[in-house]
């Protein structure tokens, strides 16, 4: 009788236990896969989950569009390099640094076009990331340019340094599922709030009191130090950066893999990182058309979802009733 | 001084090159209030298509002509496909689906075209032109008075005609516009052909100019082509126009006192410049806002 649509939702409890369930499987993943080609597959989605994340808080939650991310991902992986390498900074000093600089750049960069209207921020995002690239390309002293920077050291902190596969994969799974809760605290809580409610209605939000300008450059810059962080465990993962790394169509990528997954939904960006990065990297050497086409697909896909489906797979928002119920039968579906 | 002025005129054909594309964003910005991110990506494709059609064998001029109205084509498939269906959502949706049909054909275009970095032809003879002491190139010359007359015949055309006084009242109220018999469907279309019209003849010119075709030209020229237009003021005919011109200038003024890799930074600074000193830019009144 009193069936809502919260009571259609799994219990809490349920919900926790299969996240526990799904974390202790990729725990043990390194235990059970066959070889080390699995297990940097793996890795690596981990790592872009991380640059997703901080993509989807900025669009999904924020509802700001940015496709400038890999300039920030780029800014985080050079800083925290360029510590390690030059000024022997034991890395997570390094990486909270580059976090740092990439969102402390992003909250300035951002805000003379909050000012004005969000729209600016993608095109200033846009000429960010392509200066980013002729920087990165030119500073010869700094960043040996196309060379790329070689041999960068492992990450690790007190003498001890992840130098196997298996480390490497134990430590990024540590700190992707850290940041998944601070994330969660975060959206769930007031500034979280606060950036749904600017997103759905800004003129309301800014009414009542909300600081829009605010929190859209706080949204921002948290979204950019997120990425900052993950481009250092990127660098320190792949041991070697260089320029094209961070190229603007990597930037639109991470949007994509956000918007494809689900907007403001955390089980989202792991999906839109897994179709868009493990599938076609997985499938890389039976058919290798499918990186160049990967691009073209999801944006096909993009039109398709913007017309039925705005908020992405599994963002919130109006679901027809037989999806709904699909989605409640799943761990992670239920009631937003 | 000589040199300045020489090098004043390269900048006045890439700027006049940067206000053909910006047209088409101001256009569409000016009506429906949308950063048209697949313009890039339509001007590329119609740059490909000229380059195919010369490679066949087709006449330069009708070669050049199949290829913008290509260009007007796609962006009136684009503007049925993508946006259309969009229209009326939150104003990030069609922002995406634009960006989405543009990475569609920009992965078309790769597949076809390859990812390599092409040369194009020159169809405008390149000799120096000597004009009271100062040795002007002649491509510029012509780029600079093609790109005048098409700016000049839009212009008429979205001023003077039946069809641009319709254009004016879509901008003004769509809904009004809508219930005093005006298609407004109709108006959008040709709007949309318009720009994509433009952009290929400009994208064609900047092939030229730069002897290059390659897929990331889209959003390149985006980059200009948006510098430009909000330096002219957003929505402004004239605006872009102007914007275009004065981005072409100040570039070319960067290449020669800093450098040419910096060349692209000179858009950037423009566009925060821009937002942080008078929104509205040269030409504009105001930034409408649209929740």
């Amino acid at each position: 009788m009193t069936q809502t649509l919260a009571s259609l939702a799994p219990a809490p409890r349920l919900r926790g236990l299969a996240v526990l369930l799904f974390v202790l499987a990729l725990a043990v993943l390194p235990l059970v896969l066959p070889g080390r080609f699995w297990l940097h597959i793996v890795s690596l989605t981990m790592i872009y989950t991380i640059f997703v994340l901080g993509q989807n808080i900025v669009t999904g939650w924020a509802g700001m569009l940015t496709l400038g991310q890999a300039a920030f991902v780029g800014m985080g992986a050079y800083t925290s390099v360029i510590l390690t390498m030059q000024y022997g900074v034991p890395w997570p000093l390094a990486a909270l640094a580059a976090g740092a600089v990439a969102g402390i750049t992003g909250a300035l960069l951002s805000i003379p076009c909050l000012r004005v209207k969000a729209d600016f921020l993608s095109l200033v995002t846009i000429a960010f990331n392509q200066i980013f690239f002729v920087v990165a390309n030119n500073w010869m002293d700094l960043t040996r340019g196309p060379m790329g920077i070689p041999g960068v050291p492992a990450m690790g902190a007190f003498g001890w340094q992840a130098t196997t596969a298996t480390q490497q994969f134990w430590l990024i799974l540590a700190v992707v599922i850290l940041l998944f809760v601070i994330v969660g605290r975060l959206t769930r809580g007031p500034i979280g709030r606060a950036w749904k409610m600017i997103r759905d209605d800004e003129i309301a939000a800014g009414t009542i009191g909300v600081n829009v300008t605010g929190y859209k450059v706080l949204a921002f810059g948290v979204g950019c130090f997120l990425c900052g962080l993950g481009g250092s465990i990127y660098g320190h993962y792949m041991r070697f950066i260089s320029p094209d790394m961070f190229k603007l169509e990597e930037s639109l990528l991470l949007m994509q893999m956000a918007i494809l997954g689900g907007l403001a939904s955390m089980p989202g960006t792991a999906l839109g990182v897994f179709l868009m990065i493990a599938i076609p990297e997985a499938l890389r050497s039976q058919e290798p058309w499918l990186i160049t086409a990967r691009p073209g697909i999801a944006g096909a896909m993009l039109v398709l979802l913007m017309i039925f489906r705005p908020n992405g797979l599994l963002g919130l928002g109006e679901t027809p009733p037989v999806l709904r119920k699909l989605r409640a039968a799943l761990p992670w579906g239920g009631a937003k | 001084m000589v040199y300045y002025l020489e090098q004043l005129s390269n900048g006045l054909a890439i700027g006049s090159i940067y206000a053909l594309i910006a047209l088409g964003y101001s256009l569409v910005y000016s009506i429906l209030n949308l950063i048209n991110f697949a313009h890039g990506y339509v001007i590329m494709v119609g740059a490909f298509v000229a380059l195919q059609l010369l490679a066949l064998g087709v006449h330069p001029a009708l070669a050049v002509l199949l290829a913008c109205c290509s260009g007007a084509l796609i962006a009136m498939l684009v503007e049925r496909i993508a946006y259309r269906p969009v229209r009326h959502a939150n104003r990030v949706i069609p922002m995406i689906s634009a960006l989405g049909a543009g990475l569609v054909l920009s992965a078309a275009a790769q597949l076809i075209w390859g990812p390599e970095v092409r040369s194009f032809p020159q169809l405008i003879p390149r000799f120096p032109v000597e004009i009271g002491g100062i040795n002007l190139s002649s491509q510029s010359l012509v780029i600079l008075a093609i790109s005048v007359v098409l700016v000049v015949a839009s212009s008429w055309f979205l001023h003077r005609t039946r069809f641009g006084l319709a254009a004016q009242c879509v901008r003004q109220d769509m809904v009004a516009a809508q219930l005093m018999g005006i298609p407004v469907n109709t108006v959008i279309v040709a709007i949309y052909a318009l720009g994509g019209f433009l952009g290929v003849a400009g994208s064609i010119l900047f092939a030229m100019y730069f002897n290059a075709v390659f897929i990331q030209m889209g959003l390149l020229a985006t980059t200009k082509a948006w510098a430009a237009a909000m330096l002219g003021g957003i929505g402004s005919f004239q605006g872009a126009f102007w914007g275009g011109i004065l981005l072409g200038l100040a570039e070319t003024l960067a290449v020669i006192t800093v450098g040419s890799a910096y060349r692209d930074g000179v858009s950037m600074a423009i566009i925060v410049g821009v937002l942080l000193l008078r929104p509205a830019g040269l030409f504009g009144t105001t930034i409408k806002e649209r929740s």
